[in-house]
């Protein structure tokens, strides 16, 4: 379902950076504006940092290099919270280190891109992917789901292993280990 | 009914306090107990002074009643092998949950990844026994060991009105501060019922106490690491799996077997 959802967004690439928008000439037209105005006034800034530490270093760069140091930093386990802000209407550019750290964060199911996309939020990638072409951006995504998904079957299998020794062992001490009452 | 006049004082009191503290900040007054926006003082003596005024009545309530604490709280919680009721407790709603959990994992509902630094959440494992048995033995000695056996031994009283105001004052209980989420009160009703029917099958606390121990154990253990995407109407949500529908009725089948299983002996 997020697969589809995110197909129908069209991305260019200006400035170093990804912007996504609905593929509207309208819309378009709108928030290449609102890149303007930002310009002028200093955006409000969030930044959503990677899991890994591998991905700080291009996104410390871009916030250096475009003066946002002071902007909001958003771990990965926070992505619920910085949904939340932005659909608040607090945040006028969401940084993410590049496009797999945003479509891992989309997968999750904690931020909502399309309601992003709906309050003309910026989104931006600190480093964008090579192709600005979306017939090569399709494959990207589609192996970034799949390593999703495998990860996640990985942690359901982990904690239903889990959960399923601990009822057990409970079922054990219910049954076997404590006789009735007297 | 002493118990429940001393129980009911527990808000006036929490008012009191965090009235006295909004003034001192000079903030205005709240009719409601919530200390949400304020400074962090207010929350914390707010907390403090609660947990007092339930250990005041915890260990009041003996007294008022003309028994010693020791032999009053030695009646409901026997050293003998009935203590064995508290692990069988722990294991029944262990299993429950644990049932619960995976089910929700199998169709979806529930997506694994830790949502807390490794820091908090390694704090919070590391004293979880403490946690579930200290704030398990504090509910169970309030409000069936004080408040329920009272009611029981309120004279015309019959004993379904007992358990049933038992019941709604520790739902209610949960609600005096302000919170998140209200939905979760049917599911607070059942979960009150569960251990009200435990206290009463059983005439101690232990099962009680188990069954409550257990269940803070698997949901708070659980907590850093899942996070429900089901509608929460059925899954429930944050640490209340028991406040949806499933839950409730998972509550039902084992408070049915509390009272069959408890209720032949």
């Amino acid at each position: 379902m997020y697969f589809t959802r995110q197909l129908h967004l069209f991305s260019i690439q200006t400035n170093n950076a990804f912007v996504f928008m609905k593929h509207d000439p309208i819309a378009s037209d709108k928030v290449r504006t609102t890149q303007c105005d930002a310009n002028v006034n200093k955006p409000r800034c969030a930044v959503r940092l990677p899991a890994a530490e591998t991905g700080s270093e291009p996104l410390e760069q871009y916030l250096r290099e475009h003066n946002l140091s002071d902007a909001s930093r958003f771990l990965p386990k926070d992505d619920d919270d910085l949904d939340a802000e932005v659909r608040d209407g607090q945040f006028d550019l969401v940084l993410f280190s590049d496009l797999e750290t945003l479509l891992c964060a989309t997968w999750k199911g904690e931020i909502r891109i399309d309601c992003w996309i709906e309050t003309d939020v910026r989104i931006e990638l600190a480093t964008p992917p090579a192709t600005s072409d979306w017939r090569n951006l399709v494959p990207i995504i589609a192996v970034s789901f799949e390593r999703w998904r495998k990860r996640q079957r990985r942690r359901q299998i982990i904690a239903s292993l889990i959960l399923s020794t601990i009822a057990l062992l409970a079922m054990a001490v219910l049954f076997l280990l404590i006789p009735p009452m007297e | 009914m002493t118990a429940l006049l001393l129980v009911t004082s527990v808000p006036i009191v929490m008012w009191v306090v965090q009235t006295i503290q909004l003034k001192y900040y000079g903030l205005p007054i709240r009719w409601r107990i919530d200390s949400g926006d304020a400074p962090r003082a207010v929350r914390t003596l707010g907390r403090a002074v609660t947990q007092v005024a339930l250990a005041s009545i915890i260990l009041c309530y003996p007294i008022i009643k003309g028994r010693s604490i020791q032999d009053y709280y030695g009646g409901l919680l026997p050293p003998t092998r009935t203590a064995l009721q508290c692990l069988h407790g722990a294991a029944a709603s262990t299993l429950f949950l644990c049932v619960l959990y995976i089910a929700w994992i199998a169709t979806d509902s529930l997506r694994v990844s830790v949502h807390q630094s490794r820091r908090k959440w390694t704090k919070r494992l590391l004293l979880l026994p403490l946690t579930a048995v200290f704030g398990a033995l504090v509910e169970e000695l309030l409000f069936r060991g004080v408040v329920m056996a009272d009611l029981m031994h309120s004279k015309g009283l019959p004993q379904t009105v007992a358990v049933a105001i038992a019941v709604l004052v520790f739902a209610g209980a949960h609600y005096v501060r302000s919170v998140k989420r209200r939905w979760t009160l049917f599911g607070h009703l059942m979960l009150g019922l569960l251990l009200c029917v435990a206290f009463l099958k059983t005439k101690t606390l232990w099962l009680a106490i188990g069954l409550h121990a257990g269940g803070i154990m698997v949901i708070m253990g659980t907590r850093p690491f899942f996070r429900y995407k089901g509608p929460a109407w059925l899954t429930g949500a944050s640490i209340f799996p028991f406040a949806g529908v499933v839950g409730i009725l998972g509550l039902g089948i084992l408070t049915t077997f509390v009272a069959s299983y408890y209720g032949r002996q």
